[in-house]
């Protein structure tokens, strides 16, 4: 463990979203990015995702307690209509690339107002279901919940809200408004209220509730304390989406399993702190003014371990 | 279900709280009884004579059970990683009441992120003003818009720390000075300075017996006193994070030091690798819990079903 800052760092945008982008973050806790990854892009994570899916079916014990494939499993109920694949940070060189992504992460990291580490990463790959929950007027009810607090999870600056746990969620494959696309409860991450409380009301004016209509390579980027859940697809396509969680970098990883040593070992010293995190007790401030112009230079996924290194000193 | 240890809440009264909450800051007596002080103080010598017979006592040496000088001066040691030095020392980290306080600050289940101690006398010089008057080393170890949340109408921080004195302090002994109420106040640093120099009533000293814990949060700016008399000062320091914050005190806890922590006390020592951090808010007017609790034991804390903590966001 290096005794000081990381001396290199690797090249990304800053801020990474418009001033519209992130008023529109500020007003509903979301923001949608559509074209953050390319047609290519695109096709080259659901192939990488559907064979790591193949392959953890193949194996006797799919699950977390299983021998895993590459460290990835199948978490949740692994029925017919439903993958939920986790832990795959490692499971394919493409998927790595997308969680270091430079404009995703610079995206998340303006969020959290500083330097972001990977505490988790899962993909999903869903159909229509059997059956869905719906209330006594037979609307669909969702499983809406969120992973931080807004009194713990979030913080002021520059007039800006933010968020100590954010995900960039990115479908790859077209969603309309019957294909499952992420509900959530607009403007929810900012009230302190017990969620309950705040389901009720959204299921009371469903104008409330915003679902992710997008072109496949859309990124939804949302803070952790916004109430959030899965959609209804209730049409016949299939949905496949994959989720990188980052935290302040003071945080743990938290997704049931560690990196393992061959792994650690092909992480090159700018994406240090990206994957491990900083045991110290400065979180590695940034922040923007709303009036800042977004960081235009264009960011392709790329190759993971082959990021633009530059000294923490000369980022722009 | 989870295990964890038996610990007083609230583990202030409505009053203390109250304090901490204008204050930044509260003073609470006699945490600790005579014997125990005696026995802290008994240890941290003990530790500070095991370092100084090492070649290199420094973060890159041997170390004494994990524990190094952080500042290694005639006047002045500051020893670091003392975590796992010695059993009494172990035991003031995980004092029931102690460890409460702290959680009651940062409104959830606490991990121990750092511990250490000085053992300081005068000093040969000391930084004074231009208006001749002492200036100090004043410093915050977490920012307000990030470190501090409010709940219930009370602040709460993330990152807190206890220190207990076990020499008296008198207003002529070090104790420590902070910036009364700077935990609110989210300006620069130089500035709130300035206005705590010009008016000094807004400095408050710790000045206490022996065995008193001064119980703050990072916010909070604070540092070292100055040291007029001939006394020796011996204060024991642990350092209090959310549960999903690292353990960052210059080095990592022994393998044989791990496999002896019980498991009541797993949180405590290696947080959790999860984004729940157990929260729990008192009110301000809940009476305190005034069960008594003693240093005892560090490995034989009473365990306590985890019915309270460890779950919610």
């Amino acid at each position: 463990m290096p005794a000081t800052h990381p001396e290199w760092t690797f090249d990304r945008p800053f801020p990474a979203l418009t001033a519209a982008q992130r008023y529109h973050f500020d007003l509903y806790g979301y923001v949608i990015i559509e074209n953050t990854l390319s047609a290519d892009e695109v096709a080259a994570c659901k192939q990488a995702l559907y064979e790591l899916r193949d392959a953890l079916r193949k194996l006797d014990d799919p699950g977390h307690d299983g021998p895993r494939y590459h460290n990835a499993y199948l978490g949740g109920a692994a029925d017919g209509h439903h993958s939920y694949l986790s832990h795959i940070l490692e499971a394919h060189p493409t998927v790595t690339a997308y969680a270091t992504h430079p404009r995703l992460v610079g995206m998340a990291e303006e969020i959290i107002g500083g330097d972001a580490r990977i505490v988790e990463m899962n993909a999903q790959i869903n159909r229509k279901a059997p059956t869905w929950p719906a209330d006594e007027q037979g609307r669909p009810t969702y499983g809406l919940h969120r992973g931080a607090a807004p009194h713990s999870g979030m913080h002021m600056r520059h007039g800006l809200v933010h968020c100590n746990f954010v995900k960039t969620l990115t479908n790859l494959t077209d969603l309309g408004p019957d294909d499952g696309g992420t509900v959530v409860v607009a403007g929810s991450h900012k009230i302190d209220l017990p969620a309950e409380e705040l389901i009720a009301a959204a299921y009371e004016d469903r104008s409330l509730l915003h679902q992710v209509v997008a072109p496949a390579g859309s990124t939804l980027l949302f803070a952790e304390t916004l109430l959030h859940a899965t959609g209804q697809i209730r049409s016949d396509k299939e949905r496949v989406i994959l989720i990188c969680g980052y935290g302040t970098r003071l945080f743990p990883y938290w997704d049931h399993g560690q990196l393992s040593e061959a792994f650690v070992e092909s992480i090159p010293p700018q994406l240090y702190t990206l994957f491990h995190g900083w045991p110290n007790w400065v979180p590695g401030h940034r922040y923007r003014q709303l009036g800042d112009a977004v960081d235009e230079r264009p960011f392709a996924m790329g190759r993971w371990d082959d990021r633009v290194a530059v000294k923490s000193s000369d980022r722009p | 279900m989870a295990e964890t240890f038996d610990r007083p809440y609230p583990a202030l009264t409505p009053a203390q709280r109250l304090h901490f909450e204008v204050h930044g800051y509260v003073v609470v007596e006699n945490t600790l009884s005579p014997e125990e002080v005696k026995a802290l103080k008994d240890a941290l010598y003990a530790l500070r004579e095991g370092i100084n017979a090492l070649d290199d006592r420094s973060a890159g040496g041997p170390r004494c059970r994990g524990a190094y000088h952080l500042t290694d001066q005639p006047h002045h040691t500051f020893m670091a990683s003392i975590i796992e030095s010695d059993p009494t020392v172990t035991a003031y980290a995980t004092h029931p009441r102690l460890v409460s306080m702290s959680e009651e600050i940062m409104g959830g289940e606490a991990r121990i992120v750092e511990m250490n101690a000085h053992i300081n006398s005068r000093p040969p010089r000391w930084d004074l003003g231009p208006d001749g008057q002492p200036r100090y080393g004043f410093h915050r170890g977490a920012d307000i818009p990030y470190g501090a949340h409010t709940q219930d109408g009370l602040y709460h921080c993330s990152f807190v720390k206890t220190l207990t004195n076990l020499t008296d302090l008198g207003p002529d002994d070090g104790g420590t000075v902070v910036v009364a109420g700077s935990h609110k106040v989210d300006v620069p640093q130089q500035q709130i300075l300035d206005a705590a120099y010009a008016d000094r009533s807004l400095i408050h000293q710790v000045v206490a017996p022996a065995g008193s814990t001064l119980l703050f949060c990072e916010t909070l700016l604070h540092a070292t006193g100055w040291i007029r008399s001939d006394s020796e000062r011996v204060i024991i320091i642990t350092g209090y994070g959310s549960t999903m914050f690292p353990y960052w005190d210059g080095g990592t806890l022994s393998e044989a030091f791990c496999e002896s922590i019980p498991p009541q006390l797993h949180a405590l020592f290696h947080g959790r690798a999860h984004w729940t951090r157990g929260p729990r808010y008192r009110r301000l007017s809940e009476p305190r819990d005034d069960r008594p609790f003693a240093l005892g034991r560090w490995d034989a804390r009473p365990v306590k079903a985890d019915v309270s903590q460890g779950a919610g966001v």
